[in-house]
């Protein structure tokens, strides 16, 4: 290497940072390994490595760059509670949740549930793009058979939420008309305008947060917290059919009962929960995710409500808390 | 809050309570207590913290000049900086060595220096965004910003998802202020589809608009879908095509449409963040 190359290159983890990672090992519980077998639990299948590639070949999402993170140990570059973390975020492919819901993970940040109604299946969440909803459907119907789509729901506004919709919708049924798309009131309204007024700064600024120009590696980029990275690929927006309008509104999809909870200025402006009788269920979308989430993420965005996003999931509680036998999430969960 | 600390402050103080601080899913791999309490002053008290100094503070530039200056120069700053850099003193360090980065930006030594400061705080971080923005921090400052793909153009159904105030809010914001001083341009539209008619005027340095109306005096009047605005924002078509295929119609000037629209700024991919802007903002 030469002088020049090796002063831009990353460098070791100081005598201090050593010093604290040893302490974090003390004071932090890493003896209590549960988390990595209820992340692991319902595991059915994958693909290699969660790699996803469009139809150009140009791959749009692969955790093997993560490679690295198979040692169990942290080096000295890195927390060892982040390290952890990361690790647990490796976990990748088709969970069932309760026979029946069965949830993508690891195949974007965000994750997919599917849940199995009388005919078909409804698609809560399509992940960042369509070429990534595509691989969640396909890895889905070689573990469950194949089976048409009955509903997509939408949980909330963020692009990793809806982006690849019409993976999960071909054209063919987008033109009947006949599957409906449900999502919280003022859904449209918030999807896009949360970038409209800043978008152009918001952009530059998430290179920040979510570090994709920096190598991977135990000098460089290990995780997002919520997830490893974001995803690239094709994303395009689709206008909901059927808007849920308060706290308590039902539906029933295909055979299959919902009772939903409104969320707004939580996680996002718009955004609800719900809960599947039939499965004794509770869905609470980004609200609940296995970190300390943000109230003000690094990219900019309007401040969220931490007052009210405490409060609705007391209310989910008490609505549910009795009747509910499982619960997932929509992200890291 | 009402104690009288500020954010930062209370970003010092506040700690998790023991029930929730050691349980795994409530540690800050996202979000962090130290960021996330910041917001909560944000939400209720905003950006000022109350005490004067903070009203009007010099920009980074200018001030990191005067820091440097009063720190006793270049040279000073960065023999204290590495003696407390091996300390573990990195917070600190980050702060003093920026002032002088933003002062001096070629100055290779606190580039250098700020960038090893900022990788170690990245090291340290357990927050998975604060380590990301601490190492993409010294990549910058060792490599510079990273030549970003231009960035895609709004997909059709995206921008079909916008209300036509929202395209006209976009506007607004690219436009340039100074470029706009002495202009007086008023627009009607009409959109046929939609039923939705607008006047548009930037008056004042400021793009502002009226739904529902039509201006008796307007220098153009145009009607069209709104779907061929779309088109043309998209850049599937250009505005004299659309003209020209009979999709826009118009009466009046229309050329004060393209002397509008020569006053919107393109805003750019990348921009500096960790060190002074290299091309001015004007």
């Amino acid at each position: 290497m030469t002088e020049a190359a090796s002063t831009k290159a990353p460098k070791e983890a100081s005598a201090p940072v050593v010093a604290r990672h040893a302490a974090t090992l003390k004071a932090l519980p890493f003896s209590d390994t549960r988390d990595f077998e209820d992340a692991a639990r319902g595991f059915l299948g994958t693909v290699e490595n969660a790699r996803i590639t469009s139809a150009q070949g140009r791959v749009v999402w692969s955790l093997e760059p993560y490679g690295f993170l198979s040692d169990a140990e942290a080096p000295p570059t890195v927390d060892p509670s982040l390290w952890r973390q990361s690790r647990l975020n490796m976990n990748h492919g088709i969970f069932e949740v309760v026979p029946g819901v069965y949830q993508i993970r690891g195949l974007d940040i965000a994750n997919m549930t599917l849940i199995e109604s009388e005919r078909g299946v409804i698609v809560v969440d399509t992940l960042t793009s369509i070429e990534g909803a595509r691989a969640a459907m396909e890895l889905y119907f070689r573990h469950r058979g194949r089976r048409s789509v009955a509903a997509v729901i939408f949980t909330h506004t963020h692009t990793d939420h809806w982006g690849g919709a019409r993976g999960v919708l071909d054209d063919e049924t987008m033109a009947s008309g006949k599957v409906p798309i449900i999502a919280p009131n003022l859904f449209m309204e918030h999807a896009v305008s949360e970038n409209i007024i800043a978008g152009p700064a918001m952009l530059r600024r998430a290179q920040y947060q979510f570090g994709p120009f920096l190598a991977k590696g135990v000098r460089g980029q290990v995780d997002c917290g919520l997830g490893k990275s974001m995803a690239a690929g094709s994303v395009a927006l689709l206008r909901p059919t059927d808007l849920i309008m308060a706290t308590g509104d039902k539906r029933t999809l295909d055979g299959l009962e919902f009772e939903f909870q409104m969320a707004p200025n939580s996680e996002a402006p718009a955004e609800m929960h719900f809960f599947i009788p039939r499965y004794k269920l509770l869905n609470l979308a980004e609200n609940c995710t296995h970190n300390f989430h943000n109230l003000l993420p690094f990219r900019g965005a309007d401040v969220r409500d931490a007052l009210a996003w405490s409060k609705y999931l007391g209310e989910a509680l008490q609505m549910w808390g009795g009747k509910a036998e499982a619960m997932c999430g929509q992200q890291s969960l | 809050m009402n104690h009288g600390l500020t954010a930062t402050e209370i970003a010092e103080t506040i700690k998790l309570p023991a029930s929730l601080d050691a349980a795994w899913h409530a540690r800050g791999y996202y979000g962090h207590i130290r960021h996330n309490v910041k917001a909560i002053y944000q939400k209720y008290l905003g950006w000022y913290d109350a005490n004067p100094v903070n009203l009007d503070p010099l920009p980074p530039v200018a001030a990191g000049r005067k820091y440097v200056e009063y720190m006793g120069g270049a040279d000073a700053i960065l023999a204290r900086a590495a003696n407390d850099l091996a300390k573990g003193e990195f917070r600190f360090v980050a702060q003093a060595v920026s002032h002088l980065v933003f002062a001096e930006p070629d100055n290779q030594s606190a580039r250098a220096l700020l960038a090893d400061t900022y990788e170690q705080l990245g090291y340290l971080a357990e927050s998975a965004t604060w380590r990301n923005a601490y190492l993409f921090g010294a990549q910058e400052l060792r490599q510079g910003m990273p030549k970003a793909p231009p960035r895609p153009p709004m997909p059709r159904e995206t921008l079909a998802a916008l209300r036509t105030e929202q395209l006209w809010d976009v506007l607004g914001v690219r436009l340039n202020g100074p470029k706009a001083e002495g202009k007086h341009i008023v627009l009607n539209w009409s959109f046929t589809g939609t039923n939705e008619s607008f006047v548009l005027t930037l008056e004042n340095c400021a793009l502002t608009y009226v739904a529902g109306a039509q201006a008796a005096a307007a220098d153009a009047s145009f009607t069209l879908p709104r779907g061929t605005l779309d088109e043309v924002i998209a850049k599937q078509t250009s505005f004299p095509e659309a003209v020209a295929s009979g999709k826009i119609k118009f009466t009046g000037n229309a050329m004060r449409l393209a002397e509008l629209m020569a006053l919107m700024d393109e805003f750019p991919r990348m921009f500096e963040i960790v060190e002074p802007k290299r091309t001015p903002v004007s």
